[in-house]
């Protein structure tokens, strides 16, 4: 009977250690994802309909990843602690013909815009390349 | 022979409410930090708060281990002593978890 309470008590130290690993891991600690921007799934919707129908002649990837994402910056907006406010960006690959993007841009970015916190965004900022120049086309939230 | 300040039935109640108290801290800093205005300053709170829990998660092992070693490798202990250090146990994991969660919850 002692034996096992012994040994049940030993189980106990062992439990109380072992998540002390992971706590005290420098590593772990150090493993926080870097904060990205991370579409709606509304939003990603909207693109994607927008890259199927400019794919439909072209080859493009559309980009929303280069935007003040994290959540601590919607939570600064929130606050009324931003000195500015940022641009929405979306990045569209190289492409061939430029009317026809402009006009698919200007097609979708109202949708774009509904689908955005427009309080904490200044402009929608579309960049694209066209023979390896680079072209923006910009809407004012408001 | 006197009972040691360690395993007093007294304080393995503060310790268990000490822990449910963090554990509640953070599942409010969960679900409603976003509804008050007051809320505001909610992230130095957090980074102060954090510090504190995360000492008193250090401290935790210390103790418990002292408690389980009175507890279990000595022969003066009672059944209700070594069910509250097994509940102590889970809190403490809770308490850990929480800590995890407020790290997430202020810019370094």
């Amino acid at each position: 009977m002692k034996l096992l309470k012994n040994i049940f008590g030993g189980i106990l130290v062992i439990s109380v250690l072992l998540p002390m690993f992971l706590f005290l891991n420098p590593f772990l600690w150090g493993m926080r994802r870097y904060p990205e921007y991370i579409p709606s799934a509304k939003l990603e919707k909207v693109l994607q309909k927008m890259q199927n129908e400019i794919n439909k002649y072209e080859n493009v990837e559309i980009d929303t990843y280069k935007n003040e994402a994290s959540v601590w910056y919607f939570r600064d907006c929130e606050n009324k602690k931003l000195d500015s406010l940022a641009n929405f960006e979306i990045e569209i690959s190289e492409v061939k013909s430029d009317s026809f993007v402009r006009e698919k841009i200007e097609k979708y970015a109202s949708l774009i815009k509904k689908e955005i916190d427009c309080k904490c965004y200044d402009s929608l900022v579309f960049t694209y390349e066209i023979k390896g120049s680079k072209l923006v086309s910009a809407f004012k939230m408001k | 022979m006197k009972k040691s300040f360690l395993i007093l039935d007294s304080l393995f109640k503060f310790q268990s409410i000490a822990y449910l108290f963090i554990i509640i801290w953070a599942f409010f800093i969960s679900n409603l930090q976003n509804q008050f205005e007051i809320w505001k300053y909610i992230e130095q709170i957090n980074e102060i708060l954090f510090f504190i829990y995360f000492l008193i998660g250090l401290a935790s092992v210390i103790i418990l281990i002292i408690q389980i070693f009175k507890i279990y490798f000595s022969s003066d202990s009672n059944m209700k002593q070594r069910v509250w250090i097994v509940t102590n146990i889970l809190l403490y994991y809770g308490v850990l978890l929480a800590v995890f969660y407020l790290s997430a919850q202020f810019r370094f």
